[in-house]
C-alpha cells in the first residue's frame, strides 16, 4: 500500500526556491538559445500572451502534424487574430520544453497547500494523464525524443517534477526511485492499449509499492540517472549489485529506451502531410 | 560538408551559451549600451574613420557600388562559405517554407516578405525557392506570396535582378510578381505602414547610418504580428576565438579584397564596420526601443554573426 506522507508537513519546503532557480537558468541556457529577454524575467506584453495562446492552440494540431513547424503554422492560420509570421514565436523543441514547464507549474499550483498535497501516485498519475491525448495520437514518443535534444532543460524539468511529486520528507534515494519509476511508467504508457490505461496505473502502483517496501537502491543517486539520460552513456546496472533489481532495471531501461527514442524517433521538422509518398503508378511497372 | 562543419562550430558554441548569456545578463544590467541614440552629434563612424553623418550614406554607397559584381564571390572567400550556412539558418528559422505551404492552402491569404539591403538576392532567392514561387509562376495570376528586395544601391539591385532572371526566368518578376527589386533607403522606406509579414535584413543593418531610424522604419512597415529578423556580424565573446577571428579579418580579408577584387579599402571598411556595430545586447535594446516585443538573438559560429528577431505587437 502507498503511504501518504503529505499531511505530516505543514511548512513549505525551501526546495521550491531551488526549483525555480534551476528552471530559470536552464531555460536561459537551452531554449532561448540566447534569449536575451530571458536574462531578465520576461515582461508581460501582448506578444507574450499571444505566444502562450499559440502554444495551447498548437497542441491541438500536434496529432495531425506531429511536432513540426507546420503544426504551429496551422494553429496560427486558424486563429483570425494572429498573423502568419507569428508561427516563428516557437520552434517545436521550444514547444515541448514549454509544455513540460507548464505541467510542472500546474502541479506546483496543486501542491502549494500542504494539507491537500497529492500522494506520489496521484501526482505521477496526474502528470501522465496530461500526455494521454498525445499518447493516443502516437505523438508523445516524438515529444520525448525532442525533449531529449535539450538534455539540460529536460533534466532540470524532470528534477523539478520529482521534487513536486515526492512526499516532503522523502530522502534523496526515494526521489531517485521515484524519478526512475516516473520515466519507466511513461515509457510503459506508450505501448499500453488497456482501457483507460489501467495497465499503466497498475504498473505505477506496483513499482511504488516496491519502492515503499524498501526494494530500492540506496546508492544510485538522482544525478547519476539524470546524467545517464542526458548522455546515454551510463550503465546503471553495473553500478551496484544484488538488491537493486526493480529500480536499477527500470532506470537502465528508461535511459536506454529514451536514448533509443532520441535517435530513432526524432520527428521530422516539417510535417509530411503535404508530401505523401504513397504507391505510385511507376511502382507497378513490370521488372 | 561545409554545413556539417558549421554545425559543429555552432554546437560547441551552444555549450558555452549558458555561461555567455549569464555574462551578458550581467553586462546588460551594468551597462547602458543601447540607451543612447545611435547617432550623437554631427559625426558618426565609417569603419574606423569618423565622418560627418550626412557623408556616411554616400561612402557606403561607393563601397557597395565597387563590390557589387564580386560581392557574392567575395562573401564565399571571406567567410569560407559560412555565409551560406548562416543564410540557410536564417531561412530555416524564418519558417518561410511552412508559412508558404499554409498560405497556398488558404485562398485569399498572402505572405509578403521584405528583404532590405538584399541587393544581390542571396537571401531573397532562398525565400523564393522555399516558397516554391517558381512552380507557382507557371499558373496564371499573381502569386499570393511575394518577396521584395529593397536596396539603396542600384548597382547591387542590377546584379540581383540579372541573376534572378537567369535563375528563375522572367515570369517570376514580370507575371506572377513573386519577386521584385525596389531601390530604397532603410531609414525611409517607400512602403505603406503595416504592409509586410516578415522583414529581413542580412548583413545590412550595420551599414545603415542611423540604426534606430532603420529599426523604426522596419516596425512601421511590418503588419501587426509581423516579424523582424536581422542577420548581422556581431561580437565574439570567447577570447580565443575572438583573437583568431580578429587576426583573420584584419589581415586576411583586406588582402583577399586586394587580390580578388583589386579593392582593398572597401574590404577594409567591411571588416572595420563590423567592429563598430552594436553588440548583441545593445541591438536587443534598440529593437525594444523601436517597439518590438519578445526581442531576442541567437549566436551562430560563436557570435561571429547573430540573428536578432522581434515581433510587432498585435493591435
Amino acid at each position: 500500500m502507498l503511504r501518504t506522507r503529505s499531511s505530516t508537513y505543514k511548512s513549505s519546503s525551501p526546495s521550491s526556491t531551488v526549483i525555480i532557480h534551476d528552471r530559470f537558468f536552464a531555460t536561459i541556457a537551452d531554449t532561448a538559445a540566447s534569449d536575451a529577454a530571458a536574462a531578465a524575467p520576461e515582461k508581460m506584453s501582448g506578444m507574450s500572451d499571444q505566444k502562450r495562446r499559440l502554444a495551447q492552440a498548437a497542441l491541438q494540431q500536434i496529432p495531425k502534424y506531429g511536432w513540426t513547424q507546420d503544426a504551429l503554422t496551422s494553429a496560427v492560420m486558424e486563429d483570425p487574430q494572429m498573423s502568419v509570421s507569428m508561427t516563428g514565436l516557437w520552434t517545436p523543441i521550444e514547444l515541448v520544453n514549454w509544455l513540460m514547464d507548464d505541467w510542472n507549474s500546474q502541479l506546483q499550483e496543486k501542491q502549494i497547500h500542504d494539507s491537500q498535497r497529492m500522494s506520489a501516485f496521484d501526482a505521477i498519475q496526474w502528470r501522465l494523464q496530461q500526455v494521454i491525448p498525445l499518447v493516443k495520437a502516437s505523438r508523445w514518443h516524438e515529444g520525448m525524443a525532442l525533449g531529449l535534444s535539450t538534455p539540460v532543460t529536460t533534466r532540470s524539468q524532470l528534477h523539478d517534477f520529482v521534487e513536486l511529486a515526492a512526499p516532503k520528507d522523502a530522502t534523496m534515494a526515494y526521489k531517485t526511485g521515484l524519478g526512475s519509476i516516473f520515466l519507466s511508467t511513461e515509457l510503459f504508457m506508450l505501448t499500453d492499449s488497456s482501457e483507460d490505461f489501467e495497465a499503466t496505473w497498475e504498473f505505477l502502483r506496483n513499482r511504488l509499492t516496491e519502492l515503499d517496501n524498501g526494494k530500492m537502491v540506496h546508492f544510485v543517486d538522482m544525478n547519476q540517472i539524470m546524467s545517464t539520460i542526458s548522455t546515454g552513456a551510463g550503465n546503471l546496472s553495473s553500478s551496484g549489485s544484488g538488491t537493486n533489481v526493480p529500480i536499477a532495471a527500470a532506470s537502465a531501461i528508461a535511459s536506454s529506451l529514451l536514448e533509443g527514442a532520441a535517435s530513432l524517433l526524432r520527428p521530422p521538422t516539417r510535417s509530411s502531410t503535404s508530401h505523401r509518398s504513397g504507391t505510385k503508378a511507376s511502382d507497378y511497372k513490370p521488372k | 560538408m561545409q554545413r556539417l562543419f558549421a554545425s559543429r562550430v555552432v554546437g560547441k558554441a551552444c555549450n558555452r551559451r549558458a555561461a555567455m548569456i549569464h555574462a551578458n545578463a550581467l553586462r546588460r544590467a551594468s551597462s547602458n549600451a543601447g540607451q543612447e541614440p545611435y547617432l550623437k552629434g554631427d559625426d558618426t563612424h565609417f569603419g574606423f574613420e569618423t565622418v560627418a553623418v550626412n557623408e556616411k550614406e554616400g561612402k557606403v554607397r561607393e563601397v557597395f557600388e565597387s563590390v557589387a559584381d564580386s560581392y557574392d564571390v567575395m562573401n564565399d572567400l571571406m567567410s569560407g562559405g559560412l555565409h551560406r550556412y548562416w543564410k540557410d539558418h536564417l531561412l530555416d528559422i524564418s519558417a518561410v517554407a511552412s508559412m508558404s505551404d499554409a498560405i497556398r492552402q488558404y485562398p485569399g491569404k498572402e505572405l509578403r516578405i521584405l528583404d532590405v539591403a538584399g541587393g544581390t538576392g542571396d537571401v531573397a532567392f532562398r525565400f523564393v525557392d522555399a516558397a516554391q514561387c517558381m512552380e507557382r509562376s507557371i499558373s496564371s495570376g499573381e502569386d499570393p506570396i511575394s518577396v521584395t528586395v529593397c536596396d539603396i544601391n542600384p548597382e547591387m539591385l542590377r546584379v540581383g535582378e540579372k541573376r534572378a532572371r537567369e535563375r528563375f526566368g522572367s515570369d517570376l518578376i514580370d507575371t506572377s510578381k513573386a519577386l521584385s527589386f525596389v531601390e530604397g533607403n532603410a531609414q525611409s522606406l517607400d512602403f505603406e505602414d503595416n504592409s509586410f509579414d516578415l522583414y529581413t535584413i542580412a548583413f545590412g543593418l550595420r551599414n545603415v547610418t542611423d540604426v534606430d531610424k532603420g529599426l523604426r522604419e522596419a516596425y512601421r512597415v511590418l503588419k501587426p504580428g509581423g516579424r523582424f529578423m536581422c542577420l548581422e556580424f556581431s561580437q565574439v565573446s570567447d577570447p580565443i576565438l575572438r583573437q583568431i577571428y580578429d587576426t583573420y579579418s584584419f589581415n586576411v580579408i583586406p588582402e583577399i579584397g586586394h587580390f580578388v577584387a583589386n579593392d582593398r579599402p572597401s574590404y577594409q571598411y567591411l571588416v572595420e564596420s563590423i567592429r563598430k556595430f552594436s553588440n548583441q545586447e545593445e541591438l536587443v535594446f534598440r529593437m525594444e526601443k523601436a517597439g518590438f516585443e519578445l526581442a531576442k538573438y541567437s549566436n551562430l559560429t560563436g557570435g561571429i554573426v547573430a540573428i536578432h528577431e522581434g515581433w510587432k505587437p498585435l493591435e
